[in-house]
């Protein structure tokens, strides 16, 4: 059953087009990879879907749900079920990540229409999910990535989509930065998480992290453009001859 | 941010505008030497008090008023205030079930119920309500263990011989022009006296509310705390929404022993002015703490989202040897606030220590500025500061400025400053945002952490009450 | 005031502009209640100057030294001696006095600069001005006691041209001296300037030296200033940044001895978005020398994504010297990121032991870590000459 539905998506920033007409569907269940060069429009497309302001969508749509989402506002898809993993996640200086987490519950429990979550409750629903991506519960005391090292940002990503649990989540290049025990550690995280209700777009530079999350589709994006789509066999195949076969 | 989001965020309303109505007795308006004698008549004071108010209005007389200031408001007429407004009791209330029920509903409607067994445990209350006290709480309890907690005018009846050793030891009328101000005309206020070696069991408190039209309000602090003994103050501010500007214009006087201990603490939020930048309280005051004894501790620590002027630098002198001050503060303007406010830390002693960390948030068209002085004099070896001043900004409307002034006299002295200025970036609320916070909460999460470590240093209630202030006076719709 | 009436017997009316003196006059002498001056006390009798009427003896031997010094291919070094051009170089023309005081702050000194001066001397440098070593030497000859000499000059620097001037203040004389000098600089699009500024003498010199700065987009600032000896110096540095791109670096170390009196009172403006600038000075204080910094960056409104930093570091070296310090931000905009820190301690006695405790004596491990100290600021001069200068004038002191 379709949850995404990408329709012909132009974005452009100061001016400059970055997406030129962006197509994709996204089912329940699913996996797609997202893969291309520096520069192609990867992370302006995750931006855009979860609502950023820099970026002007010119043409297109993007439903999800059944519901044009480009007209709302950031938080109010992320209580819809669209989670966006930072490739940079912010540092926010004096918002302890337990506060901060169990606010944003919260706010999705209110829009949901359930109780909101006392604080022992949370505490152990959350103590629960740092273990998942073997996260040190100290740092959920700690400012909200305030002086985490790159991985240990990413696992606080993975974290807060543990405790979310979005329908859809996106993982902006969350294998950057990383070396092979943390990546191993944030896709265990996801594949528990996954399940035929929800659905992953993983954006990646390269294939390493497509042999710990399988991806169903792979899609090349370039210039801003889909220009293949295959399964993941099209990943090793750019694995082993890099970009240029496909766009030449 | 979007200039719409700005907008949304800065305007704030203000909770605590309402009127009591009762009745009230005043003075005839205006000053002069008659004013002074009127106040200290109506108070029975002894003539020892009178002379004491004589002197510094005739002081004052002399003075003119300071012009360094970077705050701008047309010239206060000085002869159009009421200097004395009291709510007009019979008698002085014996209990506090005796208090008017309109008074009572009044502190109750700003959560402070003066009902002993309603009250948070272990705060006591004394309550200022004009120019005089309405209640005192927990007066017997901390009488077990020497402590005195009283309005002020009943010290100068019942402890003279404190009154005339400590009032203006600190502060003395001399000082400035709206201390000399001060000094003639205050009308009530609180007083502590800590005795040797006693760690006060309670949390004390004053809530000084200002109701009366067209009245000032001038209250006096002094606090002493003996050697060897601890005291944690509170002090919170209200005052109704009126066009005019009033004044308030308060002296509070610390006076820390060898080895005592007092820890200031202030959540300051008189009406700050509607949107358009009227009315609104002028809030001049003059606090300081001497740590007179070795080994004595002063720390203030100030919540500041109220008034439309804030004019302000609690201080701490250190003449004993290893004494240590302490400053921590928030000041957050909006609309068309304006605070110069800061802290002056004059080390006399050895091996004396001084920690400011102060955190400005500026919003709206208001001007924020942060004023110090860290001064290490010839004899004060040893002598360290560390001085951590951050600015905020929110909106392209607004001031933050900085103005620390170092005088350093000794050659061992090591004192440190920093200063850093901000805004609110995207890039946090974008990703609070992700998260399904909407951008109002999201900003009030970013400045709340952003004031953190000055929100700590109070304590418990009246760090939340803090922290739903902050939210609050930058909040867009009213909640 | 003896000064005004001095200067009104000493000059002909026809080089004198009486109306400024009468204005200097009104406006009279800093005093610690001008807030600029407030730490900043006048510690040379400054009522009791006059201006010298007598001749230039350029037979000084002191003069001598210094023309040696520049006459090398490429020097073009220009003598200031007692306010007067002694030298021609190229670039040289004279302009309308009005444009270069416009910026100054209107006080005591300013009006008696602009009363002795009607007309100021002009440089313009273009690209066929550079890569020549310009030195500017501002001094004075004359055989007087108490003597002032109002010094100003107006430069700019044309699009695209990169250019680097070395300024030295002196007194040739054993003679008490003070100078009042205004220079101004214009930055046009693209320009590159460079300026070192070594203030030092220790024949009885007096110094007020002000320099305004203006930038247009895309310019670059480089100015160092060493103040190094003098019984009474105060420098007054205006940097306004009126283009976009721009990046102002000012540097400064002073060294006070005896009771010397050294102030830098630095002034940036970022009135135009997207520039760049930072303050980064060092101080000395000896013996019952006083130092006074002030520095101050103010962000306009629309200078949106400003950067401004500065910072502050001080050593005392003795029990009755001081340091009062003033970084002050003044900040209207937003999008910015400012940051200042300063600082006063005392050199660590744990690095001083592990020092002695290699067998270096105590005199030389203070004056090794002084020189640590110092360093820094002295690693950004590039012309070697002038290091080993300033090198030995260091190690002289400290």
């Amino acid at each position: 059953m379709s949850l995404l539905k990408i329709n012909n998506l132009k974005a452009n920033i100061n001016g400059t087009e970055i997406l030129h007409g962006i197509n994709l569907e996204v089912n329940k269940g699913e996996i797609h990879a997202i893969m291309g060069p520096n520069g192609s429009g990867k992370s302006t497309l995750a931006s855009v879907l979860a609502g950023k302001k820099e970026f002007e969508v010119t043409e297109g749509s993007v439903l999800f749900r059944n519901q044009n989402v480009l007209e709302l506002e950031p938080d109010e898809r992320s209580k819809m079920g669209i989670f966006l993993a930072f490739q940079y996640p912010v540092e926010i200086p004096g918002v302890s990540n337990m506060n901060f987490l169990r606010t944003a519950l919260n706010e999705h429990k209110k829009y949901r229409g359930e109780e909101i979550i006392e604080p022992g409750t949370f505490l152990k629903l959350v103590r629960e999910k740092a273990n998942l991506v073997k996260m040190d519960p100290k740092f959920l005391s700690r400012a909200v990535n305030e002086g985490f090292s790159g991985g240990e940002k990413k696992r606080n990503e993975i974290l807060q989509m543990a405790v979310l649990e979005p329908t859809l989540a996106i993982l902006d290049e969350t294998d950057s930065g990383l070396d092979i025990d943390a990546l191993r550690i944030v896709a265990e995280g996801v594949n528990t998480l996954r399940n035929s209700e929800n659905a992953f777009i993983v954006i990646t530079h390269y294939q390493r992290l497509l042999n710990y999350i399988v991806p169903d589709f792979v899609h090349v994006l370039h210039n801003g453009k889909i220009i293949k789509s295959g399964t993941k066999d099209l990943a090793l195949e750019l694995e082993e001859k890099g970009y240029d076969w496909i766009i030449n | 941010m979007s200039n719409e989001l700005i907008e949304q965020i800065t305007k704030s309303d203000y909770k605590y505008g309402f009127v009591t109505n009762i009745e009230q007795e005043y003075a005839p308006k205006g000053l002069n030497e008659d004013t002074v004698r009127f106040i200290s008549e109506k108070k029975n004071e002894p003539a020892y008090m009178l002379e004491f108010r004589l002197k510094a209005f005739r002081f004052w007389q002399q003075m003119k008023h300071p012009e360094w200031q970077k705050v701008n408001f047309p010239e206060i007429d000085l002869q159009d205030i009421y200097y004395y407004a009291a709510p007009k009791i019979k008698s002085k209330p014996k209990s506090l079930e005796e208090i008017d029920p309109e008074i009572r509903d009044t502190y109750n409607k700003l959560g402070i119920p003066l009902e002993e067994q309603k009250l948070l445990a272990g705060i006591a209350v004394d309550a200022v309500m004009d120019s005089i006290s309405v209640a005192t709480t927990f007066k017997d309890k901390l009488a077990e263990v020497g402590i005195i907690f009283c309005s002020i005018s009943e010290a100068i009846q019942e402890y003279p011989q404190l009154i005339k050793q400590y009032l203006g030891s600190v502060v003395p009328y001399t000082d400035n022009y709206y201390a000399a101000l001060n000094s003639a005309v205050f009308s009530d206020g609180s007083f502590v006296y800590i005795p040797k070696g006693v760690g006060c069991p309670m949390e004390l408190s004053t809530y000084f509310r200002i109701n009366a039209a067209q009245t000032g309000q001038f209250e006096r602090t002094l606090i002493i705390a003996d050697e060897g003994s601890y005291v944690s103050y509170l002090e919170g501010c209200t005052a109704p929404m009126r066009d005019e500007n009033q004044l308030h214009a308060a002296v509070v006087e610390l006076y820390a022993h060898k080895n005592a201990e007092i820890k200031y603490s202030t959540v300051q939020n008189w009406y700050p002015g509607d949107k358009e930048g009227k009315g609104g309280i002028y809030n001049f005051v003059t606090k300081r703490g001497l740590c007179a004894g070795d080994n004595s501790k002063i720390s203030w620590t100030q919540v500041e989202t109220g008034s439309a002027i804030t004019w302000k630098y609690p201080s701490c002198v250190l003449k004993g040897n290893n004494s240590i001050g302490e400053f921590y503060s928030v000041a957050l303007t909006n609309n068309y606030q304006q605070a110069d406010t800061g802290t002056k830390m004059i080390h006399l002693g050895e091996n004396t220590r001084s920690r400011i960390v102060s955190k400005g948030i500026s919003a709206g068209h208001s001007d924020n500025s942060y004023r110090g002085l860290v001064k290490v004099a010839r004899k004060a070896t040893g002598a360290r500061n560390y001085t951590q001043c951050d600015s905020l900004l929110i909106g392209d409307t607004c001031g933050a400025h900085t103005f620390p002034y170092i005088e350093v006299e000794n050659q061992t002295a090591v004192v440190e400053h920093e200063a850093t200025t901000s805004k609110i970036s995207d890039d946090a609320i974008f990703y609070l945002n992700q998260r399904g916070i909407s951008t109002e909460d999201a900003v009030g999460m970013i400045v709340n952490g952003y004031a953190r470590e000055v929100i700590m240093q109070l304590p418990m209630e009246f760090a939340v009450e803090a922290q739903k202030l902050l939210a609050i006076s930058l909040e867009g719709s009213v909640g | 005031m003896n000064l005004i009436e001095n200067i009104k017997k000493s000059l002909s009316e026809n080089i004198l502009n009486l109306s400024d003196l009468e204005q200097a006059l009104k406006v009279g002498l800093p005093n610690p209640k001008t807030e600029s001056w407030k730490y900043t006390p006048l510690n040379f009798p400054i009522s009791n100057y006059e201006i010298s009427t007598k001749e230039i003896n350029s037979q000084n031997i002191e003069l001598f030294k210094y023309v040696e010094r520049f006459s090398k291919e490429n020097d073009i070094p220009l003598y200031l001696l007692n306010g007067e051009i002694l030298n021609v170089i190229p670039n040289l023309t004279k302009t309308n006095i009005e444009k270069q005081y416009n910026y100054f702050i209107k006080d005591f000194f300013y009006y008696l600069n602009q009363s002795t001066n009607k007309e100021i001397y002009s440089f313009v440098f273009d690209k066929s001005s550079e890569n020549k070593n310009y030195s500017f030497i501002v001094g004075a000859l004359a055989e007087d006691d108490n003597f002032l000499a109002n010094t100003s000059l107006s430069f700019v620097i044309k699009k695209d041209t990169e250019i680097e001037f070395d300024f030295y203040f002196t007194n040739f004389t054993k003679k008490s001296f003070l100078q009042n000098n205004y220079f101004s600089f214009k930055l046009e699009e693209n320009a590159k300037l460079k300026i070192n500024i070594l203030e030092d003498d220790p024949n009885q010199l007096n110094l007020i030296n002000n320099f305004y700065l203006d930038l247009s987009d895309n310019s670059q600032l480089n100015l160092s200033v060493f103040a190094i000896d003098g019984i009474f110096t105060r420098n007054n540095i205006q940097v306004d940044i009126n283009g976009q791109n721009c990046d102002a670096l000012l540097n400064g170390l002073y060294i006070g001895t005896k009771k010397n009196v050294v102030d830098n009172h630095i002034l940036v403006n970022h009135n135009k978005p997207n520039s760049h600038s930072n303050q980064f000075f060092k101080g000395i204080l000896e013996d019952k020398s006083r130092g006074i910094f002030n520095g101050k960056v103010h962000v306009k409104k629309d200078a949106q994504k400003t950067n401004a930093y500065q910072s502050n570091k001080n050593i005392l070296t003795s029990a009755d010297a001081q340091i009062f310090t003033k970084p002050e931000l003044e900040i209207y905009a937003d999008d910015v990121k400012c940051s200042h820190g300063a600082t006063s301690g005392f050199l660590q006695e744990n690095e001083m032991f592990y020092l002695m405790t290699r067998g270096i004596s105590r005199e030389q491990s203070k004056s090794l870590l002084l020189k640590a100290f110092v360093n820094e600021l002295i690693q950004k001069i590039e012309n070697s000459n002038y290091v080993d200068w300033l090198d030995k004038k260091i190690d002289n002191l400290i």
